[in-house]
């Protein structure tokens, strides 16, 4: 495997963190400058019509600049930059950088905008449309995106799998199983968990606030489904036989089963979810295939025939894509 | 883990169960804490009894290799590590030993031959 180079690494940083600081300092400065001649209190909100109709203090939108256009950036920057370090690559890393860049440029054009226009005005009230600026921020923010992905080099991993073979080989008399379980790496159990908890948090505010009894129904049913789907995805079991791979999920469900007839190839590989699959979990991605993939490392990957590709990642990975190789060679052999 | 059975194989099916886990944790794909599975899988994936993967499980309770937990099944001990101290060793015999001309069951029958003072005849 190539070393990847750190060029990706200082570009992604230049787009994704030192675009979005330089943009929000200026977009904050500009707003400060401003503020003499703003009326008090100043709009914030602009109605579909374009008119204003929410109104507060200017430091409100500073805030807003600050928090949407620096802070989710940098959170977006936050979850990839190590990835990337640890020598991690491909598209979603790109495209998460050119995403934080675009969503900085956007909201800070926009936000300064908004202030600028209302420079001289006795009442925010009457203050002019959003909407041609709303348009530039959007066209700016699309502009900056381009420009941040096409800075980034598109480097891949190489999709190099090996071979494993059985020692000692598996003879014709011989019956074999492997089995082994794999959880889900701890970054994605935080991540399902904290977005459980927001979903939680979101539906007691939603029904302290007061809520019809559909509303309340619907987000239980939501937290309740939400909750299945982390423990369907949280351990799996691997298991290779003469009849093929099988991954089944510690509930029972969900299940998949790859029969050793329509095997073609298997292959040990190392997976980066976020790098080839842009998430943790059931995932599909082109040119990947299908894969559950629970955590980082290794794995195992079958070549279908007809061309579809299964990944599951697990440990020893070696030796069950050894068995299933073998399994494999012996249905061949009896046909 | 791995299990491998050979039913042409004159060692009794539940001892080659018995030795497949001990390799098993001699390569260090079983660790101590983890969960053997459960005798009703392994039993269904080789086709053979369940009460053969149960007399294995139960040979490797006897040894100390395993201790066995209501609900929770089959957990390896702390006598997986010490058995994995041996494979350096397993492999520099069988290496040496391929420099002889002696094949694995060749030396097997050697170390099956070989005189152990500590083990009562």
């Amino acid at each position: 495997m190539t070393t990847p180079r750190p060029r990706a690494v200082s570009r992604f940083v230049l787009v994704a963190v030192a675009v979005p600081v330089v943009v929000i300092a200026g977009a904050v400065l500009l707003q400060l400058g401003a503020r003499d001649a703003l009326p008090d209190p100043i709009a914030i909100h602009w109605g579909a019509d374009g008119a204003p109709d929410g109104f507060g203090a200017p430091w409100v939108t500073v805030l807003a600049t600050v928090l949407v256009g620096l802070g989710v950036p940098l959170l977006i920057a936050a979850s990839a930059v190590n990835g990337l370090r640890r020598g991690d690559r491909g598209p979603t890393y790109r495209l998460m950088g050119a995403l934080a860049a675009a969503m900085s440029a956007g909201a800070g054009v926009l936000m300064t905008s908004s202030v600028l226009i209302q420079r001289g005005l006795a009442d925010a009230a009457a203050g002019p449309s959003l909407l041609p600026w709303l348009v530039l921020a959007g066209l700016i923010a699309i502009g900056v995106g381009v420009a941040g992905w096409l800075v980034q080099p598109d480097e891949r991993l190489p999709a190099t799998g090996s071979i494993a073979t059985m020692d000692p080989p598996l003879t014709d008399g011989e019956r074999a199983v492997w089995l082994r379980s794999v959880h889900l790496a701890r970054a994605g159990v935080v991540v399902l968990c904290a977005a459980w908890a927001l979903l939680v948090v979101v539906a007691v505010i939603t029904l302290t606030v007061g809520a019809g009894a559909t509303v309340a129904t619907i987000l239980a049913l939501l937290i309740a489904v939400m909750a299945a789907v982390i423990a369907a995805t949280a351990v799996f079991h691997v298991r290779v036989d003469e009849t093929g791979l099988t991954v089944t999920s510690a509930t029972g469900f969900p299940r998949f089963h790859v029969p050793v007839a329509e095997i073609e190839r298997v292959e040990v590989v190392e997976v980066s979810p976020m790098g080839e699959y842009g998430d943790w979990g059931l995932r599909w991605a082109p040119g990947r295939g299908f894969g559950v993939v629970l955590r980082a490392g290794a794995g195992i990957r079958v070549h279908r025939t007809g061309g579809k590709v299964f990944t599951v990642t697990v440990d020893d990975a070696e030796t069950g894509a050894a068995l299933l190789s073998a399994e494999r060679e012996r249905t061949e052999r009896e046909r | 883990m791995l299990i491998r059975t050979d039913a042409t194989s004159d060692v009794p099916l539940f001892a080659q169960i018995a030795a497949s886990v001990r390799a098993d944790a001699v390569a260090r794909r079983l660790r101590p804490g983890d969960r053997l599975p459960s005798a009703r899988e392994v039993a269904s994936a080789l086709g053979i009894n369940l009460h053969t993967v149960l007399h294995a499980y139960q040979q490797l309770r006897d040894e100390g290799l395993v201790s066995m937990h209501r609900g929770r099944g089959a957990v390896v001990t702390a006598a997986a590590d010490r058995l994995a101290e041996l494979q350096p060793d397993i492999a520099d015999i069988v290496a040496r030993a391929r420099e002889r001309g002696l094949s694995r069951q060749a030396l097997a029958a050697l170390i099956h031959h070989t005189s152990d003072p500590e083990e009562s005849p």
